[in-house]
């Protein structure tokens, strides 16, 4: 298994007959037609479209456990809304009152729609962290040429998160070893307890700047010399025709989506 | 030393951006994800959050790493936690002017009127909580609400209510963590290398 | 032989500080020399090694007073960037010296610095990959290896860089016995295969002074020897516990004082052996 940013892939999975940069364009491509169309029946069609993409990577579909309780909470917030706040021409057709709250229709109705929304979008969005890891964000970003200062910067980013995970899981261990365990706590006292996570992974930051800074610039790292550095990596990840086909295929799928919600009234 | 050495440029002294800013930038942003990922954060969704710790990460980065601290890393680690919490990059762009003005308005106006990071007196720690607690969440508070209902998450009556629980959950954690995190750690910080005291350097 | 390091009345003090974090009346250190630094914590070492490579003065702050020349070129007026493509610099910490996400773009990172040739960039990577035998972990994410290995990765990714000064900072001190050693093997190694200047601060003097000709020794920041293994051995103050001499020495130490043994104090265990013959 290869592990990703969230999750892991087998070693033999579809996905790498992508370039990087094709599954960071695909992603992104896609994640407009939540963002820009409420009609449920595309938001549905894309959410089922991900979990086929999860099936044919050989991703364990088991993962959608761990994200039930954010697609619980989501549901709950979004009925709660459109509940307790709907707007006055979606309260013309009640549904059902219980205890001097009165449930409409047309108002439900758009709450399941903005929530099939949110949820394209999770999906997608859970899909892209699986199937990613941290250098193939970097490798996609200079394959495009986006400036090496910032891809670095990003890469380096996402090493500090992980570092500071692990810092934070060391803390964490070493305070249930002492008997105490946050994640019994309700959200108030995990809340007040969180500053004591913060600061020392703050003050690591801080001590670590030092050591970050004097072995990058050990190694000739200069902002001033950056220009027509060369890309080594590049070589082994090359474009297929298998990405000029992913790309071309995303891109007439959207054409299509956006063609039809249009035509569709 | 005094508030006033602390922001002020010696004469002859040369300040200039290098390579430790873009890694305290990159760490920032490392902190701040892992801030926004612990498990307190309320994230409803399209990067809308009622309380967010992180908060906090982007005001003392701006306090002190100036526009590393305030604008580049406060501007890039909510994208990141918010794709965690599931929102893609594209949404979470649209945060970036709130969050900048989080990161930035409190180290501004520090800097501007010479005020202590390390909070000596009480004139720092009023000035903390009008600009970094109150202030500086405002536009946060009146933006959340109009992204959330772009995309259909709050309606038209809802706003005036998400507006104020934004501001009393974000703005209260700003000032509560921000307090903490700037007398804990500002008397280190103001020694380093890495310490801004203009915007850049 | 040409001096690869050379220090004339040389003192810095960090800004804010209130003495000299470093005071080196006269040092010359030769080209293709081998050179153990040891001394206790904080009093020096690292200041030494940021000097080395132009990091002070160049991104600390503070006061520099006299000289320091390396390859020739004052450190003070070279720029910092020039000095780290000719002097490479491993610190202790192997876990903040990584920046990617696998050992194989950790090696190529500072050949990318170089702007060397791709073709050169990949024969570079070949080679270190075969002498640090670290074929099997070209893919793996630095940070998942162990100590040993997360050192032996660091090492590779300046070494390959071919300075003419190598530089190491405390490798070992977060090791395990078993990384130490993993360590000092690949030192041996490199000593072997390229015939470059080694500079090495470290608290395990058992295992440094087999491998280096000439020790530095300092103390609350100032040098106070400079000289062959076997001299520093024998002037060595046994008394004193601020740095831990090999068992062995301290053995003979021993028997010298107690007046049985009147030659030269060993510092290898084979040779300690070797000399002493029960009567």
């Amino acid at each position: 298994m290869k592990r990703t940013l969230l999750g892991y892939v087998p070693e033999k999975s579809i996905v790498y007959n992508f370039h990087p940069f094709t599954r960071l364009f695909v992603v992104f491509l896609l994640t407009f037609v939540p963002l820009l169309i409420l009609n449920p029946a595309f938001n549905g069609a894309l959410i089922v479209l991900t979990v086929i993409f999860f099936a044919v990577s050989r991703i364990d579909l088991k993962i959608f456990r761990y994200y039930l309780p954010v697609f619980v909470l989501l549901f709950v917030f979004i009925t709660a809304i459109y509940t307790f706040f709907a707007e006055e021409e979606m309260m013309t057709e009640a549904l059902l009152s219980v205890g001097g709250v009165t449930l409409y229709r047309p108002a439900i109705n758009y709450a399941l729609k903005v929530y099939l929304r949110i949820l394209g979008v999770l999906f997608l969005t859970i899909y892209f962290l699986h199937v990613m890891t941290e250098s193939e964000i970097v490798v996609a970003l200079r394959s495009v040429k986006v400036p090496f200062v910032i891809s670095y910067t990003l890469g380096l980013s996402l090493r500090a998160i992980g570092m500071f995970l692990e810092d934070y899981r060391t803390v964490r261990e070493a305070e249930k070893a002492r008997a105490l365990d946050i994640s019994e706590m309700n959200i108030f006292k995990k809340a007040a307890k969180l500053i004591n996570y913060i600061v020392p992974l703050l003050a690591l930051a801080i001590r670590r700047t030092d050591e970050f800074s004097d072995a990058i610039s050990s190694r000739a790292f200069s902002l001033k010399t950056m220009k027509n550095r060369p890309n080594y990596l590049a070589r082994k990840n090359r474009f297929k025709w298998t990405d000029f086909a992913g790309i071309c295929l995303a891109v007439l799928a959207i054409a299509a989506v956006f063609y039809l919600h249009h035509r569709i009234p | 030393m005094t508030a006033e050495e602390i922001w002020k440029v010696r004469e002859g002294e040369i300040r200039e951006p290098g390579i430790q800013h873009l890694v305290i930038t990159a760490l920032l942003i490392g902190v701040g994800t892992v801030a926004g990922m612990t498990g307190v954060s309320a994230s409803v969704g399209f990067g809308v959050t009622f309380f967010w710790p992180a908060i906090a990460i982007q005001i003392v980065g701006g306090m002190w790493y100036g526009v590393w601290g305030g604008a580049v890393a406060a501007g890039t680690f909510p994208i990141i936690s918010n794709m965690v919490a599931g929102t893609p990059p594209v949404g979470s762009l649209l945060w970036i002017p709130p969050n900048v003005i989080q990161g930035m308005a409190v180290g501004l106006v520090f800097r501007k009127f010479r005020l202590d990071p390390r909070l000596k007196s009480a004139r720092d720690y009023l000035v903390f909580i009008l600009v970094g607690g109150i202030l500086a969440s405002i536009p946060g508070a009146l933006y959340a609400p109009w992204i959330g209902r772009m995309f259909g998450l709050f309606t038209e009556e809802s706003y005036r209510v998400a507006a104020a629980a934004w501001l009393v959950g974000n703005g209260g954690s700003a000032i509560v963590f921000g307090i903490i995190l700037l007398k804990a750690l500002s008397p280190i910080v103001v020694k380093t290398r890495t310490f801004c005291k203009t915007l850049t350097a | 032989m040409k001096p690869a390091v050379e220090f004339k009345d040389y003192r810095w003090q960090y800004e804010g500080g209130r003495k000299d974090a470093l005071r080196i009346p006269e040092l010359v250190i030769g080209e293709r020399s081998t050179v153990g630094v040891v001394g206790p914590n904080e009093q020096g070492k690292t200041t030494l090694v940021r000097t080395l490579n132009g990091i002070i003065p160049h991104s600390h702050r503070g006061v520099l007073k006299g000289e320091a020349r390396v390859l020739g070129e004052n450190v003070a007026e070279v720029s910092h960037q020039d000095l780290s493509r000719k002097v490479g610099v491993v610190f202790s910490d192997p876990d903040s010296q990584f920046t990617s996400m696998s050992v194989e773009e950790e090696l190529v990172f500072g050949l990318e610095n170089l702007n060397l040739p791709l073709a050169e960039i990949r024969g570079r990577l070949e080679w270190i990959t075969r002498i640090l035998e670290l074929e099997d972990f070209l893919a793996k994410p630095p940070y998942e290896l162990s100590g040993g290995q997360k050192q032996k990765v660091a090492i590779a990714s300046v070494v390959v860089m071919k300075p003419k000064i190598l530089v190491l900072d405390e490798p070992t001190s977060m090791l395990d016995p078993r990384g130490k050693e993993e360590i000092f093997r690949a030192v041996r190694r490199i000593k072997e295969e390229e015939r470059i200047t080694l500079v090495i601060t470290e608290h395990n003097l058992e295992e440094l002074l087999k491998i280096v000709d000439r020790v530095i020794h300092l103390d609350e920041g100032t040098l106070v020897f400079e000289g062959a293994v076997a001299d520093f051995i024998n002037a060595f103050d046994y008394s004193q516990d601020k740095i831990y001499p090999p068992e062995i020495s301290s053995i003979f130490d021993f028997l010298k004082r107690g007046k049985e043994w009147d030659g030269d104090i060993p510092w290898k265990l084979e040779e300690g052996l070797k000399r002493y013959q029960r009567p």
